[in-house]
């Protein structure tokens, strides 16, 4: 039994990508899951093997002296230990189960759309002045806005001239 | 009188009882996570503040060499500043456990502007997932630190998630990401040397 763990292990860890993989790959796509070392099946069906009581044939009462303490108190501790490390491994697979149900999900569009809003019947009103002192707990010295922009005013122009492409959302 | 016969089958009961026992005892113990401490908070800021190293150098590096106009340079420009006082609010809050900068290699990932932008995101969107993946382990005082700067990082990600055309706020909820799994990314880069 424990060759099979270890083997499924080995296989599983070769899956594991490298640092350098992960940091080309970062981030992943939503949906995309990202490979991890889990327990395969092999190795769970030889924890479920170990932890399913079996038919044990008993012995014939021979009569002899053995004290049943002894055995009986091995087995005890085998049987809790399996049963422990299957309590554990189920606990593992919990939130592994869950997650396809996430990843049905159809993906994120990489972009959103983006709504263009009517014209405004009158100008919009002027946007409130720049304050002149934001938080000097964190700052020294308060951060240079952007340039204006001359074509946000009178109205949002940004909303109809960002860089996002209009794009359905599709229903989740 | 009780039999052999019968003492094993009540032992082989007793097994099934205790394995099962061993089952539930497993499913629900509490998972081996350290709990917060003022020594663990110490090795998390550390992470974070070799991660703010790394984003300050390498905005400063970008600026005077991807060649970066228009609002590129603003971003860069204003990331570089907030990752410096990033730098200071940790290191106050570190004391003398805070870590020295790291010497750092950017590569090609600052020779243009193309590059240093790609480099920008990833770099702002692993500093979010740092923080977070290590929020639960956090005490309180330190969370609340934490959340200062973690709030300004994502709007570095959203910012430049914006000028590379991306959706800057693609989910509700940030997704989780393993602790372990954003130091690996993290040394993947290839940043620190």
């Amino acid at each position: 039994m424990l060759q099979v763990s270890s083997t499924a292990w080995a296989q599983d860890a070769s899956k594991t990508p490298s640092p350098k993989e992960l940091w080309e790959a970062y981030p992943l796509e939503p949906g995309q899951a990202p490979p991890t070392a889990t327990a395969s099946p092999e190795l769970g069906a030889g924890a479920r093997v170990t932890a399913t009581p079996t038919a044990t044939p008993v012995p014939p009462d021979d009569g002899g002296g053995v004290p049943l303490a002894v055995p009986i108190g091995l087995a005890a501790l085998l049987a809790f230990g399996a049963g422990a490390a299957l309590g554990l491994h189920r606990r593992r697979e919990r939130p592994m189960q869950e997650t396809p149900v996430a990843a049905e999900e159809p993906p994120a569009p990489p972009t959103f759309p983006r709504r263009t809003y009517p014209e405004p019947a009158r100008p919009a009103p002027p946007p409130p002045p720049v304050p002149g002192q934001r938080d000097v707990e964190f700052k020294d010295e308060p951060e240079p806005q952007r340039a204006p922009e001359p074509e946000r005013e009178p109205e949002p122009e940004r909303l109809r001239t960002g860089r996002f492409k209009q794009k359905e959302k599709e229903p989740h | 009188m009780i039999t052999r016969r019968t003492a094993l089958e009540m032992s082989a009961v007793a097994l099934g009882a205790v394995a099962v026992g061993g089952v539930v005892l497993g499913e629900h113990a509490d998972p081996a996570v350290s709990a917060p401490s003022a020594k663990q908070d110490a090795e998390i800021l550390n992470f974070a503040l070799l991660l703010e190293f790394v984003q300050s150098a390498f905005y400063i590096e970008g600026l005077s060499r991807a060649g970066l106009t228009g609002e590129l340079k603003t971003f860069a420009e204003t990331i570089a500043a907030q990752e410096k006082e990033h730098i200071a609010f940790l290191q106050k809050a570190l004391g003398s456990a805070a870590r020295k900068a790291p010497k750092t290699d950017f590569g090609d990932d600052t020779a243009d502007a193309e590059k240093f932008s790609l480099a920008a995101f990833k770099l702002e969107d692993l500093g979010v997932a740092a923080y977070n993946a290590q929020a639960p382990n956090l005490t309180k005082g330190s969370l609340a630190a934490a959340a200062r700067i973690v709030s300004v990082e994502s709007r570095h990600a959203a910012w430049i998630r914006d000028l590379r055309g991306m959706n800057p706020a693609p989910d509700a909820s940030e997704p989780s990401v393993d602790a372990q799994r954003v130091i690996d990314t993290f040394k993947g880069s290839g940043y620190v040397q």
